[in-house]
């Protein structure tokens, strides 16, 4: 079995070093290029002081030079950490700061976010900039040391890699709810059981065509980049302005021939409502997969009945069991539209249960606790000792044996098929869009705000594609006028847009439980009660 | 936020109509509760625009300024900024009323 994320990248270059590996709009790089390119990088960075686990931060949207900047970390012995450009620079800084990297790469598009991270101080650690491909990232505040360009007179040769599977691949910041992103350490042998499965389990061979529609700090990206490389396939860059339009987002599904799409449902959920989708419409599609989230039956009939030619699979997991834990592969296009789709039964390796507060397995047909067991299993946040304790967990087993298990903070329950049904969220964290989002982090940076009294943010849906929609109630503090365009602007330099809320309701106060605890519930139906417009 | 390259074609068709970008920006900052620092800025390199806020602003140009836009017709170029997008209203208007296209 594979050690390494990398080896499969090189086992393809050696086996056919001229297919191609990546595609993006007009470009493409073959498997031998990427195994070359990112083996100059992995030389550049350790010549630039990068030493086996160090965190190298990636700044750039996703494309050719983001995916030879991915390899060549890893190959470097170092740990990849992405942001997401989308992000303020005051979140971008949490990160840094948290995983004290030692360097960043950035793409040229990025300089001005990048410098905008430097102007609000120096870091108190030691860390390099360097600038992927030709640009040259030069600001007032910020300018890069180096750029990839620089290696191209290294050895393209295969490294002596030092790292073991047991060492970290990536860390996933993820939305936290005390309002500090939390950083998820996934290994080399995280991922690579699920790659394996999912190879075989989805057919994925030489020559197939697969998508890569999540943003590359989402864990979805993470099958797509090392399913495709296992596979010797070709991975599929779907542009980030793909996604406002779903019917250019059908044109390019049709045009790149894919194979395999993976994806969040909202967007498969998005292009249903516009009916982008034709009767027996993309002819090459084998294979579609989601996560993140549930995906609406109405709309995945609306997929099923068009493309009765492609297999569907429900898969599910949180980031910190690694891309997914459970799959369900529909056997038929369900006939009633209000029936729930399963999470299915466990992946190879991996174990999903379902207990009540002593750990013990609830009766089936009962709501529990869902949790996660196995090869997926995070070893836990980045030095975050408290929270890695407080949801992973060890549970006995019969005989002497424990196992540590991980606390989705999921509920869920088992049918009498013997399949694992998801029923909701036992706290405040949400889905919107497929991001996840704890709406603490939210209300913990409404807080830092100044000119309100009371603040609350609640989740509401309404029946769009979106999911949950981000409804904030406020009270300005006396003698302050404030409103949803002065909130909206100043939360956007703390958060990342798809955490800002689309909703607003001014109260004199807010209302109030019998605890004197924010009523919640009551401030849903008031959101709901508002007019709302239809998307 | 950069402002966008002006094209001539552009600013020709926009001298006459600064009341519909700033409809239009109303309905950025009222309804949206988006600010737009100006009828140039750019909304996708942002990220100003997500899917969510494309459909509700076309619903809101639909509901408030009378423009019917079906998302199938709908090209980024056309929404990349406020004075764009008012561009793309006149010339889909004209094509309505006077069953021609007068771009």
């Amino acid at each position: 079995m594979t050690r390494l994320l990398h080896n499969w990248l090189t086992l393809n270059a050696e086996r056919a070093p001229e297919s191609i590996a990546v595609v993006m709009e007009s470009q493409a790089i073959t498997y031998g290029e990427l195994e070359r390119l990112s083996n100059r990088l992995a030389r550049g960075l350790k010549d630039a002081d990068c030493r086996r686990g160090d965190r190298v931060c990636l700044l750039s949207p996703k494309s050719i030079d983001a995916i030879v900047a991915i390899l060549g970390i890893i190959k470097a012995d170092c740990t990849f950490v992405p942001l997401d450009p989308q992000s303020p620079a005051a979140r971008h800084r949490k990160i840094i700061e948290s995983c004290e990297c030692r360097c960043i790469l950035a793409a040229g598009n990025t300089a001005p976010l990048l410098d905008e991270i430097f102007a609000a101080g120096a870091f108190d650690f030691p860390f390099s900039v360097g600038s992927l491909g030709d640009a040259r990232i030069e600001g007032p505040h910020c300018r890069a040391g180096f750029s990839s360009s620089d290696f191209s007179t290294y050895s393209a040769a295969p490294l002596e890699y030092r790292n073991d599977s047991a060492d970290p691949a990536h860390i996933l910041f993820t939305s936290g709810s005390t309002g500090v992103p939390k950083g998820v350490v996934i290994t080399h042998a995280n991922v690579i059981p699920f790659v394996e499965w999912g190879k075989t389990y989805f057919h994925m061979l030489p020559g197939g065509r697969n998508s890569c529609h999540s943003p590359l700090h989402f864990d979805l990206s993470t099958f797509d980049i090392y399913g495709t490389l296992a596979a010797g396939a070709e991975l599929h860059l779907v542009p980030a302005e793909a996604n406002l339009l779903p019917h250019k987002l059908a044109d390019f599904i049709r045009r790149s021939e894919l194979t395999q799409w993976f994806s969040v449902p909202s967007i498969l959920n998005y292009m249903a409502k516009f009916d982008a989708v034709k009767d027996n419409d993309f002819p090459h599609l084998r294979e579609l997969l989601w996560c993140g989230e549930v995906f609406p039956t109405p709309a995945l009939i609306y997929w099923m009945r068009r493309l009765p030619h492609v297999r569907f699979t429900n898969l599910y997991g949180p980031t910190e069991a690694t891309i997914a834990s459970s799959y369900y592969t529909l056997p038929t296009c369900p006939a009633d539209e209000r029936s729930s789709i399963p999470i299915g039964t466990p992946c190879p390796g991996e174990s999903l249960m379902v207990l009540d507060k002593n750990l013990e397995p609830v009766p089936a047909g009962e709501i529990g606790d869902l949790y996660i067991g196995g090869a997926g299993l995070s070893p836990g946040y980045w030095r975050d000792e408290e929270k890695t304790l407080e949801v992973f967990v060890r549970k006995h087993c019969s005989g002497d044996g424990s196992e540590r298990i991980y606390k989705t903070g999921d509920l869920a329950s088992v049918g009498e098929d013997g399949l694992v049904y998801y029923v909701g969220r036992s706290d405040c964290q949400i889905k919107s869009r497929g991001y996840r989002i704890e709406l603490g982090e939210i209300e913990s940076a409404l807080h830092s705000l100044e000119g309100l009294q009371e603040c609350a943010v609640v989740a509401v849906t309404l029946g769009g594609f979106e999911g949950a929609r981000i409804c904030c109630a406020y009270v300005p503090l006396s003698g302050h006028s404030t409103g949803p365009l002065t909130l909206r602007k100043e939360l956007s330099r703390l958060l990342p847009s798809y955490m800002l809320p689309t909703h607003w309701l001014e109260f004199d106060s807010l209302p109030k439980n019998a605890n004197g605890k924010i009523d919640r519930p009551k401030l849903v139906e008031d959101f709901k009660n508002h007019e709302a417009p239809a998307a | 936020m950069k402002p966008l390259p002006r094209d001539g074609e552009i600013d020709a068709s926009i001298a006459a109509a600064p009341p519909l970008c700033d409809r239009i920006a109303a309905l950025f900052s009222e309804k949206l509760h988006l600010e737009v620092p100006s009828p140039e800025t750019d909304l996708m390199e942002s990220g100003v625009l997500d899917s969510l806020t494309l459909v509700e602003l076309l619903f809101y140009i639909e509901q408030d300024l009378g423009f019917k836009i079906s998302l199938e017709v709908v090209d980024l170029d056309h929404f990349r900024s406020i004075e764009r997008i008012a561009h793309f209203l006149m010339s889909r208007n004209g094509f309505h009323r006077n069953g021609d296209k007068t771009t």
